[in-house]
């Protein structure tokens, strides 16, 4: 994503990491999401102590890419848990288990699949954290009192300087606009 | 969500959507009269076929065989939809009640499909004397491993056994389709409850009966196998068989403008969900069988697999590991593909395949098994096997359609009604 060539700063010289406004109600925060999203900003973001449905459509998040990235991971550990067996039973090491062939694929696949599962399952887990940009010691928002009413009772969009729409006035009309209240904003980063 | 609300009050009745237009009757009715003829007409001919085999060219075992397979892929089918019916009862599924009276339309004929699948027994039991059951030859009485299991297999008992599947299938089809039936024409709520009840016991039953009916139409083929996840491994079929049918049925009806807004790409992705599930799961059985049996090296066991890993009969066994596993375990893992009803369509198509070759490598082996091998390639005489099946089929699809015809598509007064109609996967 492209950063914003521009880099706003405040009085005090600090960044500005963007505008925050808040909404009364989960309705009213749908339907502005809509409306930022309509405007074509990507780079922002809702904030809510529950759970909205259907707010990743109103504000037009796409799919993650995370299953592909398992998938691959899952298939490279089967294929790696597969060659290190077939290497060490039947090439390195060969030994008649049982009267059994060498390298015979049967006993191989539980372990194929049990490194598969392994694989995916720390591609899903360390992937979901990159993806996200976690873990992350702070964030600008954090410095706003009123933001941590978002564990509780508020509601907030906070548009992101970063964003290539994104201006302090008029970004700030448009929240006016959607009818967020307290709008403030937010210095940091 | 506000049908819920407005009708929680009311104690005895569910919600009222006479006046919806999604339940007006060219939605929820279809006739299939043509489509139904052209069944028929396939049902005749593949059978006509078969039955002709046995008298011509590739012989009476290798047809029997062939329509053996084919009537337990069919039996499959409707024993699916009677675990399914079960199944969605006793989770009291919201949202799969509007494809439920598909599965009903499938368990109803599971007795029918059962007499099916015991024309080719009986009629080896009491004419043939064992050209394909080998127990029931004169040949073997003397075996001492047969005579070790005299007791289960012996003609009057597994008579009586297939009479017992047949009493147990009717009464849980006639009690479960009977409480749909009922509260299309009363409303009353607690059907739903009584259904659920029912349920209960009617699963059990159903597993166990759906195992021994394995064991003795498929396992007592050969008589010195067996295999403790034999029952297991056909349920395995059954569930994945009857997953495939009802998405290709309702997505029929979706094709020719039926059931519009009572089932979407929501409900399709579920089905999709069902079927990737019991594509793994069959992998898991079907490997773990083969697995067991392969290292632990018993004779009568692995005698069952040496036939089936040779002659020809190995290409089956990769086609299955392939075309029963990895490639429907790949393209169902795509979300695209479970929620668009065109592509569930061809894989639905492809699993009732791919089940059916399941059937084959399971029933067809026991003609070369008989015979000396190397006389005949053992896989000669396809045409057979497509038109027993194709027959099987066409008669399932006949009776299918005859049953859709006579009561609406989806159950129009189920208290769940509203939870399938605002059915969303949020993920």
């Amino acid at each position: 994503m492209a950063k914003n060539a521009k880099v706003y700063v405040t009085e005090s010289g600090e960044n500005v990491f963007g505008v925050i406004a808040e909404f009364a109600t989960a309705a009213d925060i749908y339907h502005a999401a809509e409306k930022v999203r309509d405007a074509g900003y990507t780079r922002w973001d809702v904030y809510a102590p529950f759970p909205i449905h259907g707010i990743d459509t109103a504000m037009g998040v796409k799919r993650t890419r995370l299953p592909l990235f398992c998938a691959a991971c899952g298939l490279t550990g089967a294929g790696l848990g597969f060659l290190m067996q077939w290497w060490m039973s039947g090439v390195d090491y060969q030994m008649v288990v049982q009267g059994k062939p060498y390298g015979a694929w049967e006993p191989f696949v539980p372990i194929t699949f049990e490194l598969g599962i392994l694989f995916t399952a720390f591609s899903t887990l360390l992937g979901m954290l990159a993806f996200n940009g976690l873990p992350r010691h702070n964030h600008p928002l954090m410095r706003k009192e009123r933001f941590l009413g978002c564990s509780d009772d508020t509601l907030a969009i906070c548009i992101e300087s970063a964003d290539d729409k994104f201006d302090p006035e008029q970004t700030r009309a448009m929240l006016e606009r959607l009818g967020g209240k307290n709008i403030d904003l937010v210095e940091g980063d | 969500m506000s049908s819920i609300a407005t009708h929680a009050h009311d104690s005895h009745h569910a919600p009222d959507y006479s006046h919806d237009p999604r339940f007006r009757e060219s939605n929820i009715r279809a006739s299939g009269g043509s489509l139904s003829m052209l069944c028929l007409v396939v049902a005749v001919l593949g059978i006509g076929a078969t039955v002709a085999a046995a008298f011509a060219g590739p012989g009476k075992v290798h047809a029997m065989a062939s329509f053996q397979a084919a009537a337990m892929g069919g039996l499959a089918i409707c024993l699916g939809g009677m675990f399914f019916t079960l199944v969605m009862h006793l989770m009291a599924a919201g949202w799969s009640v509007t494809l439920r009276r598909q599965l009903e339309n499938m368990m109803v004929l599971a007795p029918i499909m059962l007499i099916v699948a015991s024309v080719v027994p009986l009629y080896d039991l009491f004419v043939g004397h064992g050209l394909l059951y080998t127990w029931m030859s004169p040949e073997f009485s003397g075996n001492v491993l047969l005579q070790k299991k005299a007791a289960f297999l012996n003609p009057s008992f597994f008579c009586v056994r297939l009479m017992i599947y047949f009493t147990l299938w009717s009464i849980i089809a006639w009690k479960m389709n009977g409480y749909s039936v009922r509260q299309d024409q009363t409303g009353d709520k607690w059907l739903t409850a009584q259904a659920r009840f029912s349920s209960a016991w009617a699963m059990l039953v159903f597993a166990l009966s759906t195992a021994f009916c394995a064991f003795d139409l498929l396992m007592s083929l050969d008589f010195r196998f067996f295999s403790t996840m034999w029952g297991v491994y056909y349920f395995a079929a059954t569930a994945f068989s009857s997953v495939a049918f009802l998405v290709l049925i309702v997505a029929s009806l979706r094709r020719v403008g039926k059931l519009e807004g009572l089932v979407n790409s929501e409900h399709f992705h579920d089905t999709g969900k069902l079927m990737f599930t019991f594509t793994v799961f069959w992998a898991y059985i079907a490997f773990s069988q083969y697995f067991l049996i392969w290292y632990s090296n018993i004779p009568e066991e692995t005698a069952w697999f040496l036939v089936r890993k040779q002659h020809g009969w190995q290409y089956v066994f990769y086609l299955l590991c392939f075309g029963h596993f990895i490639a429907p375990f790949l393209i169902l893992l795509f979300r695209s593909v479970k929620r668009s009803y065109h592509a569930l369509m061809l894989i639905a198509v492809w699993m009732i395949f791919i089940n059916f070759t399941d059937m084959f490598f399971i029933v067809r082996p026991m003609v070369t098994t008989r015979d000396t091998v190397g006389e005949t390639s053992p896989m000669s005489g396809l045409w057979v096997d497509f038109a027993a099946a194709l027959g099987v089929l066409g008669l399932l699809g006949f009776l299918v359609i005859r049953r859709m015809a006579k009561l609406p598509l989806v159950p129009t007064k189920d208290p769940r009604l509203p939870e399938a109609l605002h059915h969303a996967n949020y993920v």
